[in-house]
């Protein structure tokens, strides 16, 4: 990474256990800006806990993780969202309850730090803001409907709109495409990686479709049995032999991905 | 206390340990498996009582005793099993909620079923052949029934452990606490365990019951009692625990005796009288417990229960329909003292109406939107209440100043209670808030010198012009109008959607931003304070307060009122607790059997009527309006 591209998001040494299983161990590597960033790996290499550190689920035992240099380590996923880093769920997380702008003002609210007010309604709280980001994600026509009842792939991007309401600075995808099929895993790809090429948003999400990693992501970082193994373009990747070696007997799934 | 009568206290402990045992392991047996929380297992006890007595007075001897007891573990099973069968098995996938309002309706029935058959007086059983005697110990006599006891608690402990360690049936038990899902995906016929888990669990219920005939007489209040206990041990054991129950149970049993064995104590500056604390004890430390351990002593986090509640619809606006009919009720309510004039009862009856009102919104405002279910909201009534008559009697306040200072004082314990209790969820919130309210009720009853004990405060009555029940009628109905109002303009607000964001979806509320913890603790004070307004204008409207203002069945009546109505809607509070206070003044003054009338009604609500009078009839305006 060259030094004219800051790191927006700085792991260093980060290690996490539970029991006795070293589900993290010294996991290092940073997310430059702009960057749209894939953490790949077997079942229970780590992504999980990785990812959950990161977002402020969990607490590391040991290391760093540098948001834009202030380490974020152990700090409340709320406190985390307020730094400028958004997130989507693995399986998508939307209140069911309200409608599908509600859903997005409630996150504008919050972004502006209206909460805890007990008098103007929130329907009329930043509502061309809401519709607007509805509209990036194609969602518009559905303001007014219950968020419960949209299909699968639609509550997805409601999400990515409500990810994007506090202007993020980084973007956390924990399996963006889980449950989807496979024309409409590229489309919502395709629109993230649209919105975030515009914004200038940086990108660190986990796939387990390696169609997707290697067609879309500017860098993938490789994790096996908790250790960083590789981290480089999609070139580098496909040829490591480590790599390789952690997907044995799934060569198939590299050679079909496109270059 | 030496050290002697220390240790006598210890056995005491140990022997009353049994019996809590016996009570709380079929709750916690019956909750681990279905997750029925059984509001009706204290009446399965009670049945014990006294269907052992009528054994042991009728037949007599040996065998109507020993005999008796065992028969009566078995009628007593049979009739879990009924009541499995019957009805539960009905509302397994219903709200939670709901399956505590339905066992509650059954504590109901059986409570009026045991008047009808046994009626009113407590029954004392015979002393239990072969155990009549005391035998010395530590220089004392304990009776030797009471060593019996000590043994059996043990001994039922070893029975269960090796039924679930050993027996087919004890490992589908085991499996089904851990995940009921997975034990019917693997083709184990669920209805068949189930029914049998709450059949085993009456039985042991039925057992604890005759036990106690020996010592104590079969009482119609027992039922809530020992409930009461039951919860506190396997609350603080841990839900679906049995040894977590056994040792909660020689805890709770210890503090309990040792409370009694130490006495009153003269700390030179203060003598306080510990056996007073009896009362108190458990739920301090079921506060503790659970506190400390959210899931109890031994027990675990609870796997997320997967919701299977009718999803909610999005709030909307006043429609014009709403509003104008609103106005409209308002007009009709601020003209009733022309059109009582006649009948000054129905002034009386609309002020009990816009209390019960206050009552159930407030409760509504946490239990909806907050997804907060209190089983104590009594209590910031009765802060209310209590403070406002305790300031008038003691400090002389004016009517208006305690009027003001009740609510904040509902506030204060709100404040307090609230930032524990939004650290649990479901069933332990619940019980949780259950236990702030009985202690605030123990303090009340045994506080005799400040309180008035179970006399309560008398001659609490409003200065003119608000002595006139027409005046104070129109007091009522505008603070409970702007009570009601501003409660509706919160949730609108966005204090009130975070509020439902913080119940929707707790992991995505943080994840943008919102502190669910601290929301819906606020939620909780609001609700507490706006309670604190009800109870003010309670104690003035009846000129007196006791501990009945606080007790257990004013936070249930609460629940009622709300589900009555539609704990979905917005004007289901308002319109269930106005039913209800009608019919609790009007029918249900007429019979003796009132609360087998409550209970039938509750079960009609629950199964016929789940979304509530004004869910139902949204339903039907949506179906009719569909079709035109």
């Amino acid at each position: 990474m060259s030094a004219s591209n800051p790191s927006v998001l700085e792991l260093r040494g980060l290690t996490k256990s539970f029991g006795g299983v070293h589900a993290v161990r010294d996991v290092s590597f940073e997310i430059g800006k702009g960057e749209f960033l894939a953490m790949i790996g077997p079942n229970g290499a780590g992504k999980s806990t990785c990812f959950n550190m990161i977002n402020g689920q969990l607490a590391p035992d040991a290391g760093e993780i540098l948001c834009e240099g202030r380490n974020i380590a152990g700090l409340a996923p709320r406190d985390i969202w307020r730094l400028g880093v958004g997130r989507t769920f693995q399986v998508a997380a939307t209140f069911g309850s309200m409608t599908v702008i509600e859903n997005v003002q409630m996150a504008l609210i919050s972004h502006t730090r209206e909460t805890y007010r007990l008098w103007r309604p929130a329907a009329s709280h930043h509502r061309e803001r809401a519709l607007d980001l509805l509209a990036q994600v194609n969602m518009q026509d559905a303001a007014d409907r219950p968020s419960r009842e949209l299909a699968y792939g639609d509550v997805k991007r409601v999400e990515l709109a409500i990810a994007l309401a506090n202007d993020p600075k980084l973007l956390l995808m924990d399996e963006p495409t889980a449950g989807m099929g496979a024309s409409e895993r590229h489309g919502l790809i395709e629109l993230v990686k649209r919105l975030v090429v515009e914004r200038g948003i940086s990108v660190l999400f986990t796939e387990h479709s390696m169609d997707v990693v290697f067609a879309f992501a500017d860098r993938i970082v490789v994790l096996a049995r908790g250790r960083l193994i590789a981290d480089g373009d999609a070139a580098a990747i496909r040829d490591n032999e480590q790599v390789r070696e952690v997907y044995f007997g799934t060569g198939k799934t590299f050679a079909g991905a496109p270059a | 206390m030496t050290l002697n009568a220390f240790l006598f206290q210890v056995l005491n402990g140990l022997s009353a340990a049994s019996g809590l045992f016996l009570i709380a392991a079929g709750l916690s047996l019956i909750f681990g498996v279905t997750r029925i929380v059984n509001l009706a297992h204290g009446s399965l006890y009670m049945l014990g009582t006294y269907i052992a007595y009528s054994f042991a007075t009728k037949i007599g001897g040996v065998t109507g005793f020993w005999g008796g007891i065992i028969a009566t573990a078995l009628i007593v099973g049979v009739i879990g099993a009924l009541i499995e069968v019957l009805l539960l098995r009905r509302i397994y996938r219903a709200p939670e909620l709901f399956q505590l309002l339905a066992t509650f309706a059954l504590v109901l029935v059986i409570n009026d079923a045991a008047l009808w058959l046994w009626g009113p007086a407590d029954l004392l059983g015979p002393r239990a052949p072969g155990f009549r005697g005391a035998i010395e110990i530590l220089g004392r006599r304990l009776p030797s029934y009471d060593l019996f006891l000590i043994v059996i608690g043990p001994l039922v402990l070893l029975a269960l452990h090796l039924t679930l360690a050993r027996t087919r049936f004890g490992r589908l038990i085991r499996a089904a606490t851990q995940d009921r899902e997975m034990v019917g995906a693997l083709g184990v016929n669920q209805a068949v365990l189930f029914t049998s888990v709450f059949a085993l669990g009456a039985a042991l219920a039925g057992l604890g019951g005759a036990l106690q005939i020996a010592r104590e007489p079969a009482n119609l209040a027992t039922d809530l009692i020992a409930l009461g206990d039951a919860f506190v041990v396997v609350v603080v054991g841990g839900m679906g625990s049995i040894p977590g129950a056994y040792l909660a149970a020689v805890i709770i049993a210890e503090v309990k005796a040792l409370c009694v064995g130490i006495g009153v104590v003269d700390f030179g500056f203060i003598t306080i009288n510990f056996s007073k604390f009896t009362l108190v004890a458990e739920f301090l430390v079921m506060a503790v417990v659970l506190i400390a351990r959210p899931y109890g002593l031994l027990g675990k986090a609870q796997g997320a229960v997967r919701s299977i509640a009718e999803p909610e619809e999005p709030i909307r606006p006043a429609t014009t329909l709403l509003k104008v009919l609103g106005a409209v009720v308002l007009a009709m309510l601020l003209c009733l003292p022309l059109l009582a004039q006649g009948s000054p009862y129905l002034l009386v009856l609309g002020i009990d109406v816009l209390i019960a009102i206050i009552f159930a919104t407030s409760l509504h405002f946490i239990m909806g939107p907050g997804g907060m279910h209190s089983f104590g909201h009594a209590a910031y009534f009765g802060l209310g209440a209590y403070g406002a008559a305790l300031l008038v009697k003691w400090l002389g306040l004016p009517f208006g100043a305690a009027l003001v200072a009740a609510p904040l004082l509902a506030l204060g314990g709100a404040l307090l209670f609230g930032w524990f209790a939004v650290r649990l969820s479901g069933v332990y919130l619940a019980m949780l808030t259950l236990a702030f309210a009985q202690i605030v009720w123990a303090a009340v009853f045994q506080w005799e010198g400040f309180t008035g004990g179970s006399n309560g405060v008398i001659g609490v009555w409003p200065p003119p012009p608000f002595d006139k029940a027409w005046v104070y009628f129109l007091l009522t109905l505008v603070l409970a109008a702007i009570a009601v109002l501003l409660l509706r303009r919160f949730l609108f607000a966005p204090f009130g959607y975070a509020m439902r964001a913080g119940r929707d979806s707790p992991l995505r509320a943080e994840a943008i931003g919102i502190d669910v913890k601290r929301v819906h603790w606020l939620g909780f004070a609001i609700a507490g304070l706006v309670c604190g307004i009800g109870g003010g204008l309670f104690a003035f409207a009846k000129g007196s307060i006791s501990p009945e203002t606080i007790h257990i069945n004013r936070s249930i009546d609460g629940l009622v009122m709300v589900l009555l109505g539609g704990v979905q809607t917005l004007t289901g509070p308002i319109v269930g607790a106005s039913v209800f206070a009608v019919l609790q003044d009007t029918v249900m003054r007429q019979t003796e059997y009132w609360r087998a009338l409550m209970g039938a009604i509750i079960l009609v609500l629950v199964l016929a009527f789940p979304q509530g009078i004004v869910g139902a009839f949204a339903a039907l305006w949506r179906k009719v309006g569909g079709r035109t």
